[in-house]
Parts: structure tokens; C-alpha cells; sequence
């Protein structure tokens, strides 16, 4: 009946363990329960089998809860710089886009920006197969938003945007989780240099995020009423982006545009930028 | 904790039973293994699981090169500090 229990109990506290340990590769969690496990045995080796020097030894290691999320916190950080993942990232992201509005904006916005570099990227590659044929995928009122440059041309763009979204998101994922991870209850065992964000940045990036895409869609309405491409709020029929190469007005409308297309990641560039300037002040 | 590992390679239970002989460290037992992995993950210590001649088997921890250059580092900067306390402390005494 004792070992009975003993067994039970030390059951109850791995079990604990490895619930929140869940988040945490395979491997190293296994290895965090077989040194548990190890130390449970060596600190009841006096008694074996008795349940009041098994309570003492999981008394102080801590409730499992706090020590595998401490443990936890420590593996995943030690996951996220010896096997990043595509995995992960993907986790991260998705896990960033639902707990807070700037990462559904990065995410999303990211989303688009994709999108926009496969398509140059498809286009190019079409076109070099077969130059009689033009991507119609991505169109506004009928014409494509891909300009029909030289195949080369637009592959170049397209790689270019697709790897430096991907370096940007990559690092920008990689901060945010261990900045994200340091303020849960590590500060004490983290080094300074992994706290990236300062608090309350997520507020003021939301707000940079807004006013930009704001600017961004004000500038290119404006602009390109102004410049005679379209009438505020009739966008009707247009050939892009030639059409917003006409006069210097129809090309701030342009960059308006862009702006608001990307507004996600100036958003965060901006705020950053303000952040790295108050430190070099202080 | 670096300490601890400049002689001889210890296992966790090892390392907590040698914290505890340290009254006034305050390390409980639930701290040192979350310590042990971030130390590892810096690169300070590796580690090895070795059977054990009884029970399961014991994950053991050793000094790495840059672990003993941290542990030196730290030894200069300590003996440093405590130097200049304890010098403070006795001026404080004299003046008494």
C-alpha cells in the first residue's frame, strides 16, 4: 500500500512535470524527467519506498509547476538558439499574431508582403517558360499589380523580397520570444542583452502601426485624386504601376501605397528607431 | 555552481547537496537545475548521462573551456570585491 502511494505520488509530480513541459522538444523534456526522476532516487535512497521522505525531496525541489516552468522557459530558450525550426517560427508567429493586435498586424501584414514577392518571383518565372503568358493572379479592377519588367528582372525582385522578409521576420521572432520569454519570471536568470522590448511597446507600436497605414492610404487617395489617376473613393479601372508613373503626383500616390502596404513593418522600424534614440540619449 | 564543477564532474543530486551545506546561499533545489541548463546553454558546462551502479541513470555535468575561463574571470572579480568591502568595512571599524 506505502509503495503503492509512493508511486502514485511520485507519478503525480512527473506527470505535472511533463504537462508543463509540453511546449519543450521532445528530447530535452525526456532528459528534464529522467533527471528528475534520477534525483527523486537518490534522495530517497536512505528509505526507499517511504512517503514522507518523498514528499520532503519534491517538497524542496518546488511544486512541479514552478520549477517546469522555470526549467520549461530555460530548455525552450535553449531549443529556440540550438535547433531553430521552421516549426517554431511558425509556432512563434501564430502565437504572437493571437495574443496581441501589433502581431496580427506584422503577421498579416507579412501575409501580403509574401504574397506580393511570390508573385513577381511566379511572373519572372512564367514568363521565362513562356514569354507569350503574364500572371493574372494578383490584379485590382483588371490589371495585374505585377509591372511585366524582363522576366530576370522580376525573379530578382522577388527573391530579394521574399529573403529579406523572411531574415527580417526570422529575427524580429526570434527577439520577440526571448524578450517574451525573459519577462515571464527569468529576469533573474536571463542575461540583460536577451531583454529586447521595453514595456509597453506593443502600445506604442500598435499606435505607430495605425498612424502609418493611415498616412500611407491618406497619401495615396490624396495624391492620386490630386495627380488626375482616380477621383477620393473611385478607384475605377487603372493599369498598375504605370499608371502611377504619369507625374510626381501620381507617384507619391504611389508611394503611398507602398507605405500602406508595408506599414506593419515601419510601424515596428519606426518605434524601434525611437527606442535605440531615448537609450543613446539617456 | 562553477565552482563546484573545477575539480570533478558532478551529477544534480551531487551539486544540491552541496548547495545545502551552503547555509547562507539561499539556492533551493527547484532553482539549481533550471541554473544547471542555462549554464549549459551558455556553453559554460556539458553534461553526459552515466549508468549508475544503482538505480537510473545520473546525468553528470564537468567544466567546459569556457567555463573555466568564466570561473577564473569570476574568482579575480570576487577576491577584487571582497578585497575592497572587507577594506572599507575595516576603515569603517577604525573609525569607530
Amino acid at each position: 500500500m506505502a509503495d503503492n502511494e509512493f508511486e502514485q505520488v511520485r507519478e503525480d509530480y512527473v506527470h505535472r512535470l511533463q504537462r508543463q513541459l509540453r511546449r519543450v522538444p521532445l528530447a530535452l523534456r525526456q532528459d528534464a524527467v529522467h533527471e528528475v526522476l534520477a534525483h527523486i532516487e537518490d534522495g530517497c535512497r536512505q528509505a526507499p519506498g517511504d512517503v514522507n521522505l518523498l514528499r520532503a525531496v519534491l517538497e524542496r525541489l518546488g511544486l512541479p509547476e514552478e520549477y517546469g516552468h522555470e526549467l520549461g522557459l530555460q530548455l525552450l530558450l535553449q531549443a529556440n538558439r540550438a535547433h531553430p525550426s521552421l516549426q517554431l517560427f511558425l509556432w512563434i508567429g501564430l502565437f504572437w499574431a493571437s495574443t496581441s493586435l501589433v502581431g496580427a498586424f506584422v503577421m498579416v501584414g507579412a501575409s501580403l508582403v509574401y504574397i506580393f514577392g511570390l508573385a513577381f518571383l511566379a511572373d519572372g518565372l512564367i514568363r521565362l517558360i513562356d514569354p507569350s503568358t503574364t500572371l493574372k493572379m494578383i490584379q485590382v479592377n483588371d490589371a495585374s499589380l505585377i509591372p511585366a519588367w524582363r522576366p530576370l528582372i522580376n525573379i530578382v525582385i522577388g527573391v530579394f523580397i521574399i529573403s529579406l522578409l523572411t531574415l527580417g521576420l526570422i529575427s524580429l521572432l526570434r527577439k520577440w520570444s526571448r524578450g517574451k520569454l525573459s519577462r515571464r519570471g527569468l529576469a533573474a536568470s536571463l542575461r540583460q542583452e536577451t531583454v529586447v522590448f521595453p514595456k509597453g511597446w506593443e502600445r506604442r507600436t500598435t499606435w505607430a502601426v495605425l498612424l502609418t497605414a493611415a498616412a500611407g492610404l491618406l497619401g495615396c487617395s490624396l495624391f492620386g485624386a490630386l495627380g488626375g489617376l482616380f477621383p477620393i473613393g473611385n478607384y475605377g479601372p487603372m493599369s498598375l504601376p504605370q499608371d502611377f508613373f504619369k507625374n510626381p503626383l501620381t507617384f507619391l500616390a504611389f508611394v503611398g501605397g507602398i507605405v500602406f502596404l508595408v506599414s506593419p513593418l515601419l510601424g515596428i522600424i519606426w518605434v524601434a528607431w525611437r527606442e535605440q534614440r531615448k537609450d543613446h540619449l539617456e | 555552481m562553477l565552482a563546484l564543477l573545477v575539480k570533478n564532474e558532478r551529477y544534480g543530486y551531487e551539486i544540491t547537496q552541496a548547495l545545502q551545506r551552503s547555509d547562507g546561499l539561499g539556492l533551493s533545489e527547484g532553482t539549481i537545475y533550471p541554473l544547471l541548463t542555462r549554464l549549459q546553454r551558455e556553453g559554460l558546462i556539458s553534461s553526459r548521462w552515466q549508468e549508475s551502479p544503482a538505480g537510473p541513470p545520473r546525468k553528470y555535468y564537468r567544466l567546459t573551456e569556457k567555463g573555466k575561463t568564466a570561473m577564473e574571470s569570476m574568482t579575480v572579480r570576487w577576491t577584487t570585491l571582497t578585497k575592497q568591502v572587507n577594506s572599507i568595512l575595516k576603515e569603517a571599524g577604525d573609525g569607530r
